[in-house]
C-alpha cells in the first residue's frame, strides 16, 4: 500500500534541513547531510517527506539497480548485455529513500549471495543490499553517531566513490551506488569522529521551535494529516508540485550558474578566518551556493547564496577552539557578518 | 481499584485502540503478579483480535526480518524461509520483554518499523515494552521510547491495589472508531504546547501524543468535543518522566517562554493563522492546571536521567564505546566470515553456515560426509576493554604544593605497579607559576615515573585555566591513540593565573569555569580530589562543571588517591 507522506511543504520550521534536502536533491554529489540534534525534532518526519516530494526519474524496467537508460555509461552488466541485444525498457519511478538500521549486517548492506538461487540451482547471484536499494537515492541512518565504525566506512567510501565494490568468497563485483546519505543523530549521546564529520557535505543543527504558535500550528498540521492523510496532502500538493518543479529546473539550470572570481575569493576569505579545513569546506560553499542560486532561478552566485550555504557548509568543519562555547553555527554567523559584511 | 491501576489499563485501551497514532506503552515492571494482572488486562482488550507476538529481548536481529531457517532447510533439504516478526506483528500487539536489554539494531528496526506503520492502521503494530529494569540508566533504548506514547510504571502497584478489571473490549473499538470525531479547541492545543514547553519537553511527538490522547479520551466518554479535565487526564497520561526535571517542583509553573516572539507563520501562507494571542485566560489556566496536575501524578516514574546523568553514563563510566573489537583477546563477539590464518576458527558458527548447504553439496558430489566449503568459515571476534590511560593534574602551587605534589608521586607509583597486568598508561602534569608542564608523559614505566616526577615545585600563583587545557589536549591525543582517557584532579580548585599569563583571580575563576563547560562535553571520566583544607563550594562546583567525580581530601594522601582510581577504571 502506498502510504501518504506528510506533505514537504506542510512541515512548519526547520528551514536549515529543507535547505539542506533541497540543495541535496539538487546536487546528490555534495556529500549528503548530517542533521543533529534532539529527538522528536521531526527529522524522520521530513526524511519520508521527502520520498514524496522528489521528482520521479526514469529507469531501466526490472533493472535490480535502477539504471538510467539514458547514460549507458553507468549501466550494470545486466544492462549492458540488454542493450546490446536491443532497446531497455524505461519506466518512471521515485527516488528511494532508504533507511539503514543500526544493526544492519555487512551482507545486508553491502549484498551477498542470494543463497536461495544457490541451493535450489547452483547458481551463484548477487542479491543486492541496502546500498544498491539506494542508488539514485537517499540514504537514511538515524543514530549514525552510534553506527559500528565498519559500517561507517563502507558507506562513506560508497557514498564517495558512487560504487560499491564487493570481493569476497564466490563473489567479486561491482556495481553503482550513488545515493545521498542522510545522518541524524543525538550529540548527547556521542559525538561522532571529526573525520566523519568532514565527509559529510552539509551539517545542520535542528531543534524544535521555541514559540508557542509554530508548536501549536505543528500539533494542528499533524492532527489534520492524521485524520484525513490524503485529503490533508491534497490541499499541499500544489505547493509540493510547484517545489518539485523547483528541483527539476534547478538541476537542469544548475551546471550553467556562474561563480564569478569575487564570490571564490570571498569563499576562500570564509574558510580562512574560520579556520575550516582542508579545501572539503570551500568545495562543499562554493557547491551549495550554486545550488541555492540554481533553485532561485538566478544564472550567478550572490552573496546572499553564500550567506546561506555558510552555515550548512562550514559549521561541522570549524577547527575546534576550547575556550568557545558558542554554537558553531553561531560562529560561522559571525565570520560570514566580518568577511561579507553585516 | 487505585488511580495508579488505572490510568496503567487507560493506557493500554489508548495504545490497543489506535497503534498508528500511539505508537504502544512502556510498561515498567518486573515479573511477578501485578504485571501479569495488566497482561491479563491486556488480553481482555484484546478479545478475539490477534493474539499478540511475544518477543524475547535477546532475539537476533536475523529474527526480525524473513530470514533463512536453519532447522527446516536441513531436515527439508531446500531453502526454507521463516517470515520476520516485525512482518508479523503487522496489525498485532508486539510485546517486547526484558525490553530495557534490547540491543539497539532491534529497538531500531522496531521504531522503524513504527515510524512506517504510523500511517496505515490496519498494518500498525502496537509495541508494549515491558521494562524490567531496576536502576534508573537501565531503560529502554530511548529512541524505541520516544515512539511509544505512554509510560506506565507498575514497580509502586501491590497485588490490592490491581483489583477489578477496567476496560473491555469494545472501549477499544469506541476508541479506535470515533478517536477523530472529538473536536479539540484551539485554545486546548495551545496550552498542551505551552504546557509541555514549560516542562521543558522539547520533543514535538508528545504534545501531539497528548493531544490524541485527549480525543481518545473523549471518544472513550462518547463525548464529541475535548473538555478540559480530557486535557489534564491526557497529559497525566503522557507527561511523567519525559521532561527535564523542573527546578524546584513547588514553585509556581514558569512563564510561558518566548511570550513576546511574534508567532512563526511565515513558513505558508495557505494554513489556517494560529491564534496569536496565547495568553488570554482560558488557555493561561489551563496550562497552569496540567503542571499543577504534574505534580500530584508520580513525575518520578521512570524520571528520564537528567543531563548529568546521561553523561556519567557515557564518560564518567566509560562503559559505552570504551570497547574495541579484536581477533585476538576479550569477551566473545559476534563471529564474522574470515579465512584460516586470520583469527581463531569458530567452528560452531562455521557449522551453522554450512548447515543449510549440506543437502545441496551431497546431491552435487557422490561421497558423503560433511562438507565445509571456505565460505562457511566463521572467525571468532572479541570486544576488548580499550586502554586506560589515567591523567593525573596536579596543583603544585602554593604553601601545600610539595606535600601533594609527593603523595601525587606517591598515587602514580602505586598503580603503575598494579597497572601493569592491566596495561594501562599513567601520565602527570602539575601546575604552578605561569603555566603547567607534563612531568611525565603517559608512560607505564614505574622507574621513568620515578625519575620524571620531581617533587621539587614551584609553589607561587595557579595557573589551574593553563593545566585544563593542557590535560585536554593531552586527554584527546589520547583518545586519539585508542585509549580511554582518565582525569584525576588534585587542586583546591582556586586558579588566580589566566592564560594569559595575568595575576587575575577574578579573570582567571572565570576562565577556569567556561573551559570547564566546555571541555566537559569531551565526556572524559575524570576524578576531582578537593585538596582545600575546608570543603569550599567553589572546588565542588569546578567539579561539577567538569563532570567529575568529587571528592573531598584535605591531605590528598596518594594511598586514597590510588584507591579510588584504581576502582574507577577497574569498574570498566
Amino acid at each position: 500500500m502506498p502510504d501518504t507522506a506528510f506533505p514537504f511543504s506542510a512541515i512548519v520550521g526547520q528551514d536549515s534541513l529543507k535547505d539542506a534536502l533541497l540543495v541535496s536533491a539538487v546536487d546528490p554529489k555534495l556529500g549528503g547531510v548530517l542533521a543533529f540534534g534532539d529527538r522528536g525534532t521531526g527529522k524522520t518526519t521530513m526524511i519520508r517527506s521527502l520520498a514524496a516530494l522528489l521528482p520521479e526519474q526514469s529507469v531501466v524496467k526490472d533493472c535490480q539497480f535502477r539504471c538510467d537508460p539514458k547514460t549507458p555509461a553507468g549501466y550494470c552488466e545486466a544492462c549492458e548485455t540488454e542493450a546490446g541485444n536491443g532497446v531497455l525498457q524505461s519506466v518512471q519511478e521515485t527516488p528511494p529513500v532508504i533507511d539503514l538500521p543500526l544493526g544492519a549486517t555487512e551482507d545486508r548492506v553491502l549484498g551477498a549471495i542470494d543463497l536461495e538461487r544457490a541451493l535450489g540451482r547452483g547458481e551463484i547471484v548477487f542479491e543486492a543490499g541496502l546500498l544498491a536499494a539506494a542508488h539514485r537515492g537517499f540514504l537514511y541512518v538515524d543514530e549514525v553517531n552510534l553506527l559500528d565504525d565498519h559500517l561507517v566506512d563502507i558507506l562513506l567510501d560508497a557514498a564517495a566513490s558512487g560504487i560499491n565494490r564487493i570481493e569476497r568468497e564466490g563473489l567479486s563485483l561491482s556495481h553503482p551506488a550513488r545515493f545521498v546519505l542522510i545522518g541524524s543523530g543525538n550529540p548527547e549521546e556521542g559525538e561522532l569522529r571529526p573525520q566523519l564529520l568532514d565527509r559529510f557535505g552539509l551539517f545542520v543543527e535542528v531543534s524544535t521551535p521555541h514559540d508557542v504558535a509554530a508548536r501549536v500550528e505543528i500539533i494542528k498540521r499533524r492532527r489534520a494529516f492524521d485524520e484525513d492523510p490524503e485529503g490533508f496532502a491534497k490541499s499541499w500538493r500544489r505547493k509540493d508540485a510547484a517545489l518539485r518543479k523547483r528541483i527539476v529546473t534547478a538541476r537542469e539550470r544548475r551546471p550553467e550558474v556562474e561563480t564569478s572570481d569575487e564570490i571564490l575569493e570571498r569563499c576562500a576569505a570564509l574558510c580562512l578566518s574560520l579556520g575550516s579545513d582542508g579545501l572539503r569546506g570551500e568545495l562543499a560553499l562554493i557547491r551549495t551556493a550554486t545550488s541555492f542560486a540554481a533553485l532561485e532561478g538566478k544564472a550567478q552566485v550572490e552573496m546572499i547564496h553564500l550567506r546561506r550555504a555558510a552555515p550548512l557548509a562550514l559549521s561541522h568543519r570549524l577547527r575546534k577552539d576550547p575556550l568557545d562555547e558558542t554554537r558553531a553555527s553561531a560562529r560561522v554567523q559571525r565570520a560570514v557578518e566580518d568577511v561579507l559584511g553585516a | 481499584m487505585t488511580e495508579d491501576w488505572d490510568r496503567a489499563c487507560l493506557c493500554a485501551v489508548l495504545g490497543l485502540a489506535r497503534p498508528d497514532l500511539f505508537g504502544g506503552v512502556v510498561v515498567r515492571a518486573g515479573q511477578g503478579p501485578v504485571l501479569e494482572a495488566w497482561t491479563a488486562q491486556v488480553g481482555d482488550l484484546l478479545a478475539e483480535t490477534a493474539s499478540p507476538i511475544i518477543v524475547p529481548s535477546s532475539v537476533p536481529e536475523s529474527r526480525l526480518h524473513r530470514s533463512l531457517s536453519v532447522a527446516r532447510s536441513l531436515r527439508d533439504g531446500r531453502p526454507v524461509y521463516q517470515s520476520g516478526l516485525l512482518e508479523d506483528a503487522a496489525g498485532r500487539v508486539m510485546i517486547v520483554q526484558g525490553a530495557e536489554r534490547l540491543r539497539s539494531g532491534v529497538a531500531t528496526a522496531i521504531a522503524i518499523t513504527l515510524d512506517e506503520s504510523r500511517r496505515a492502521l490496519g498494518e500498525a503494530v502496537a509495541v508494549f515494552a515491558i521494562d524490567e529494569g531496576r536502576d534508573p540508566g537501565e531503560t529502554v533504548p530511548k529512541g524505541l521510547a520516544e515512539r511509544l506514547a505512554f509510560w506506565v510504571d507498575l514497580n509502586a502497584l501491590r497485588l490490592q491495589d490491581v483489583l477489578g478489571a477496567g476496560f473491555e473490549a469494545r472501549d477499544v473499538t469506541r476508541v479506535r472508531r470515533h478517536i477523530h470525531d472529538a473536536a479539540v479547541a484551539d485554545d486546548d492545543l495551545t496550552s498542551i504546547a505551552a504546557a509541555c514547553l514549560s516542562l521543558g519537553i522539547t520533543s514535538m511527538r508528545v504534545p501531539i501524543f497528548c493531544m490524541h490522547a485527549a480525543q481518545g479520551l473523549a471518544a472513550l466518554e462518547q463525548r464529541d468535543a475535548v473538555q478540559p479535565e480530557d486535557v489534564t487526564r491526557a497529559c497525566q497520561l503522557i507527561l511523567p518522566g519525559r521532561g527535564r526535571p523542573v527546578a524546584d517542583p513547588q514553585s509556581t509553573p514558569p512563564d510561558r517562554p518566548d511570550q513576546a516572539h511574534p508567532p512563526d507563520t511565515n513558513n505558508d501562507s495557505g494554513a489556517s493563522q494560529p491564534e496569536s494571542d496565547t495568553s488570554d485566560t482560558g488557555g493561561g489556566s489551563m496550562e497552569a492546571q496540567i503542571i499543577a496536575a504534574m505534580d500530584s501524578a508520580p513525575v518520578t516514574l521512570m524520571a528520564m536521567p537528567s543531563k548529568r546523568q546521561v553523561r556519567d553514563r557515557s564518560g564518567v563510566s566509560g562503559r559505552s564505546g570504551a570497547h574495541v573489537i579484536a581477533f585476538d583477546r576479550g569477551r566473545p563477539d559476534r563471529p564474522v566470515r574470515g579465512r584460516f590464518g586470520h583469527g581463531r576458527i569458530d567452528v560452531l558458527a562455521s557449522l551453522r553456515a554450512a548447515a543449510p548447504l549440506q543437502r545441496v553439496r551431497n546431491n552435487a558430489g557422490s561421497e558423503s560426509g560433511l562438507k565445509i566449503r571456505k565460505s562457511d568459515l566463521r572467525v571468532k571476534r572479541f570486544k576488548r576493554r580499550k586502554q586506560s590511560s589515567v591523567i593525573f593534574v596536579v596543583d603544585a602551587s602554593g604553601s601545600a604544593a610539595m606535600h601533594r605534589m609527593a603523595e601525587a608521586k606517591g598515587a602514580v607509583e602505586r598503580l603503575l605497579s598494579q597497572c601493569y597486568a592491566r596495561r594501562d598508561l599513567v601520565s602527570l602534569i602539575s601546575f604552578a607559576g605561569d603555566h603547567a608542564t607534563l612531568m611525565l608523559p603517559p608512560s607505564r614505566s614505574l622507574v621513568r615515573a620515578r625519575r620524571q616526577i620531581s617533587d621539587l615545585a614551584g609553589g607561587g600563583a595557579t595557573p589551574l585555566a593553563h593545566a585544563l587545557v593542557e590535560a585536554f589536549q593531552l586527554a584527546r591525543a589520547e583518545q586519539d591513540r585508542g585509549r580511554t582517557p582518565f582525569l584525576v584532579f588534585l587542586t583546591d580548585g582556586r586558579g588566580n593565573m589566566t592564560l594569559e599569563g595575568e595575576a587575575d583571580r577574578r579573570a582567571s575563576q572565570a576562565q577556569v569555569s567556561r573551559l570547564a563547560r566546555t571541555l566537559i562535553k569531551d565526556r572524559f571520566a575524570a576524578v576531582f580530589f578537593d585538596t582545600s583544607r575546608r570543603p569550599d563550594p567553589r572546588g565542588r562546583a569546578l567539579s561539577a562543571d567538569l563532570g567529575a567525580q568529587y571528592q573531598f581530601l584535605p591531605n590528598a594522601d596518594g594511598e586514597t588517591v590510588s584507591r579510588v582510581v584504581r576502582q574507577r577504571i577497574g569498574s570498566r
